[in-house]
């Protein structure tokens, strides 16, 4: 063994350390939002941190189906029962079982400050003849089948305020109910409602908890006869997100072996030599781990896609080995081979980096990863294949079976030129396709590049109608420099809203200030209310003419000077009730402003309902329909990867031009490529299909992949006694990479699934197109 | 006729005279199928210095929907069906479900049930006590749940064979309801 060799295999050896030690204290992650991109404007990042973070993150919607209906009542009452008792877990569970669960904590909070969060608080409200009103209608109440419910509360009360603020939560829609809980319309499913105390994206914690509730239900279910055939089903973001995980690590593990066992087993077919096997892998096993810690230390972390990304390279950084081992011809050595085919694999290599480049400029951190990946795992397999391979190789090494196949295979090249017409006319159809393609080419819909399933997706949104949670498409937006100003705004807004909602216009909504108003609102209620004697003496007027007992009001005089004498509510005194959550997500501080959100419901004239916003003038404010909003990111994500397909594109042409100086032979290169691109997109979009921002980028893969065929064909000297042998290492490495990104398309994420069928297919065409485009012809 | 508060051994009685029992009184509302009636309601509250008037119609129909139509002195309409319980109030209906406000089904669920002759059901929600005769009868429910006790101390029902002529609903504060069940009018 030379010196340079031993020198090469020991660097090598430390490199391979190295990185183990990298990926060994890598973090790995799940969160599928890398692959959400970062957003372009304010509005959108708060969506986007909304969905994150925010309260709709933290639900956890369950439907019990599979039994009668008390059955699944009982189940429903046992499992928000145990679940209620961790408190340390659940923020809250609901399932419309009043009767058990009792009032929720915030009722205290709702009762001791009534007069500074009921908008009814004004001063008329507490004139003679305002009170003399609230006595009459309490007399209404009393004489009708409620006055049991309201009688307990009306010495301190008289005013109703708390039925008003009781009133403004009912205001939300309410779920079907049956045998004391919730059930969906047609009594099939009982339905639970939790809210987590974390964010539903952290997975662990999501995990956890989501076993938590399985225990409970399976308690439930043995301690209920005849439960046995009922079954709970979970929907919710943090759902989703374990879901997906669990689901991205079975695909990738499963994936991976696959990939690996159907490479080897081709491998071990051509070669017959489990040494050489052993070998071919070692750079694709180099380039693996060497991706991997580029990425742990250019992030900080790892993401499971990124991983499972890393199915693709082994079909492809085989390759490199695959071209040394068959190229090199029986009496010669490895090393008379390499100079021979290195300017070829050079160029080759270096058009792939060019095209997994492009992807290092994308705004999802998700496509970064998977380019770092690609580009560092390419580039290590190579000089692994360069400079440590032959140090590993004996010298007298040859492949003499890979060479079996390598006649019949050169007569089949030179036979497809006669394919050449037919190509063109199969590309000239493709692009008549295209040109006729009807009702636009890209998927126009966000979901698409969920890793949600459509099946889950689907449950999900029947529960939501079931529970009758709102679907949030429109939000009004009021940003302020402070907090007291935000909620002033929204203030005014609301005010808008009311008007609106009395219209028709507007079914309901939901504001930060119906749980913290402005501190200027909260004064002007205090300051509606009289002092303590002469709230007396008024209360005495309106009495006069009334059935009431003279002295039964007395608590409502103490319980209005004790309102007076309290502090203002904040923020801290919701802490630890359901409010403080639902105020977390409507009140929002970013980056030094403050954001209060309003969520729209029922809204049936959605232009007139930003036509008032816009009148009110309220500065900072702006009405925002989600669904608009969202087509707008898809439209600029799908402008972006169009944009570095096309980029990346011009880069591997120019450097193609570069490099082999020749117009007839760039074209040689070139024209398969995009035969192969095009025919890739008319399959693709075939039976109206549409293209996601996967298959686009899996286009420019393509060419990036592609491209090192074509290069290996165009290159190829048809009277040189090699012919045969380059020939037969195209196709085995080919069929390498087809297996690679051929698997990945197994993958249920559409993320790896929409990538891996687009290069596998564009990759064989490219192979096929080139053969035929650089045949020689049956003649020598 | 109070004081000859027996209650029949079951299977003893066979004719309509006295003595009778629960079984019996059921079994004759059971056949009925619908029926209307007016009411008078009359209420005593502790923290009002006069009692409260009001009236209406009520409309039973079989097995279980009971609508109580109070006409006077503001239109309130409060039905009961299945487990569902609708107040429609000045305009606004709320629906709740019955299981979930026992402090609300307190009232009309006995009334409702006595209606239908369901024993069953008359006698998981309380504890039951037949007096008198056929031709007049008392019946005196004691509700059994805890938060439904907590609101409503006994529901005293009288009753002429298969008709229902008087509800008195006693608070546990004190408080009562009397409501006077008239003979379907013309």
């Amino acid at each position: 063994m030379s010196r340079r060799s031993r020198l090469a295999l020991v660097i090598w050896g430390c490199a391979i350390v190295l990185c183990g030690l990298v990926i060994v204290h890598t973090r790995f992650s799940a969160d599928m939002s890398a692959f959400l991109p970062r957003s372009p404007s304010a509005t959108q990042q708060i969506l986007v941190d909304q969905m994150q973070t925010g309260v709709a993150s933290r639900l956890i919607l369950g439907a019990i189906d599979g039994a009668p209906a008390p059955t699944l009542a009982a189940l429903s009452k046992s499992l928000a029962q145990q679940l209620r008792h961790d408190n340390t877990d659940f923020a809250a569970v609901n399932n419309g079982d009043q009767a058990t669960a009792g009032p929720p904590p915030e009722a205290e909070l709702f009762w001791r400050y009534r007069y500074v969060l009921s908008p009814d608080v004004t001063p008329a409200r507490f004139t003679v003849d305002g009170l003399h009103q609230a006595l009459e209608k309490d007399l209404g109440l009393l004489n009708s089948d409620m006055s049991s419910l309201i009688k307990e509360r009306l010495p301190e009360d008289p005013t109703g305020e708390i039925l008003t603020l009781l009133g403004q939560l009912a205001d939300q829609e309410q779920p079907a109910s049956r045998d004391g809980v919730w059930f969906s319309p047609d009594g099939q499913r009982a339905l639970v409602v939790a809210q987590t105390q974390q964010p539903g994206f952290d997975i662990t914690n999501e995990e956890r908890v989501l076993a938590i509730i399985d225990t409970a239900f399976a308690t439930a279910q043995k301690s209920i006869p005849d439960a046995g055939t009922a079954r709970l089903r979970l929907s919710g973001p943090g759902v989703f997100a374990v879901h997906t995980k669990s689901e991205m690590k079975e695909d990738i593990s499963r994936l991976s072996l696959i990939a690996t066992l159907l490479v080897s087993a081709i491998l071990l077919f051509t070669y017959r030599s489990p040494r050489i096997l052993v070998l071919a892998l070692v750079p694709v096993a180099s380039g693996a781990l060497a991706g991997i810690a580029a990425v742990s230390l250019g992030f900080g972390f790892v993401h499971g896609i990124t991983l499972g990304f890393g199915v693709t390279l082994i079909g492809e950084a085989v390759d490199y080995a695959i071209y040394l081992f068959t190229q090199t011809a029986p009496g010669t050595s490895p090393d008379a081979t390499l100079p021979r085919i290195w300017p070829t694999l050079q160029l080759g290599v270096l058009v792939s980096i060019c095209g997994f480049s492009a992807m290092l400029f994308s705004s999802f951190t998700g496509f970064v990863q998977l380019g770092l990946f690609s580009i560092t795992g390419l580039l290590v397999a190579v000089a692994v294949t360069r400079w440590v391979l032959p140090a590993l190789l004996a010298p007298n090494f040859a492949t003499t079976r890979s060479a079996i196949f390598a006649p019949a295979l050169l007569v089949l090249v030179r036979r497809a030129r006669m394919l050449r017409l037919p190509a063109l006319l199969l590309i000239a159809g493709a692009i008549a396709i295209l040109a006729f393609h009807r009702g636009g080419f890209w998927e126009d819909d966000l979901s698409s590049l969920s890793p949600i399933p459509a099946s889950d997706q689907k449950l999900d949104q029947s529960l939501r109608a079931d529970i009758g949670a709102p679907d949030v498409r429109y939000l009004i937006v009021a940003a302020a420099p402070g907090e007291q100003q935000a909620l002033a705004r929204s203030e005014r807004i609301a005010a808008v809203l009311d008007g609106l909602a009395r219209q028709g216009i507007l079914g309901g909504y939901d504001a930060p200030t119906r749980y913290l108003p402005s501190a200027a609102t909260q004064r002007a209620r205090l300051d509606a209310l009289p002092p303590p004697d002469e709230l007396r003496a008024r209360l005495d007027r309106a009495l006069q003419d009334t059935p009431f007992q003279p002295d039964l009001f007395a608590p409502f005089i103490a319980d209005v000077a004790a309102a007076k004498a309290q502090p203002l509510l904040d923020r801290a005194t919701l802490q630890g009730t359901s409010l403080a959550l639902k105020l977390d997500s409507l009140l929002v501080e970013q980056h030094g402003a403050w954001v209060a959100l309003l969520s729209l419901r029922g809204v049936t004239d959605p232009a007139r309902v930003a036509a008032a916003i816009d009148q009110a003038a309220v500065p900072g404010v702006s009405f925002v329909d989600l669904k608009t909003e969202s087509d707008r990111l898809l439209e600029i994500y799908r402008h972006e990867a169009l944009m570095l397909t096309l980029i990346g594109s011009v880069v591997i042409v120019a450097l193609l031009a570069v490099s082999l100086r020749s117009p007839r032979r760039v074209a040689l290169v070139v024209a398969p490529l995009a035969g192969a691109v095009i025919l890739t997109t008319a399959i693709l979009t075939l039976g109206d299909h549409k293209l996601s921002i996967f298959n686009l980028v899996g286009l420019l893969l393509t060419v990036a992949v592609g491209s090192n065929y074509c290069l290996f064909f165009e290159r190829q000297d048809w009277r040189d006694s090699n012919a045969p042998r380059t020939v037969a290492s195209l196709v085995l490495a080919n069929s390498c990479t087809i297996i690679g990104f051929g698997i990945l398309s197994f993958a249920r994420l559409p993320v790896l699934h929409g990538i891996g069928m687009t290069v596998a297919i564009g990759a064989f065409l490219s192979l096929v197109l080139s053969a035929i485009a650089t045949s020689p012809g049956m003649q020598r | 006729m109070a004081g000859l508060g027996l209650v029949a051994p079951r299977g003893l009685a066979q004719s309509a005279a006295a003595p009778f029992d629960l079984g019996q009184l059921m079994a004759r509302f059971a056949a009925v199928k619908s029926a209307s009636a007016q009411f008078t309601e009359r209420r005593y509250l502790r923290m009002l210095k006069a009692p409260l008037n009001d009236s209406g119609v009520l409309i039973y129909m079989a097995p279980d929907k009971l609508e109580k139509n109070t006409l006077q002195p503001q239109p309130e309409t409060l039905t009961i069906d299945g487990d569902t319980l609708t107040i429609d109030s000045q305009g606004k209906s709320q629906t709740l479900s019955l299981s979930a406000y026992p402090q609300l089904g307190g009232f009309i669920e006995g009334l409702r049930a006595t209606l239908a002759g369901d024993i069953a059901t008359l006698q998981t929600i309380y504890a039951t006590e037949l007096t008198g005769s056929l031709d007049n009868w008392q019946l005196v429910l004691q509700p059994r749940d805890p938060k439904m006790q907590d609101i409503v101390r006994a529901i005293y029902i009288a009753g002429e064979n298969n008709r229902i002529t008087r509800v008195q609903t006693v608070e546990r504060d004190g408080d009562r309801t009397d409501m006077t069940i008239l003979p379907a009018g013309p």
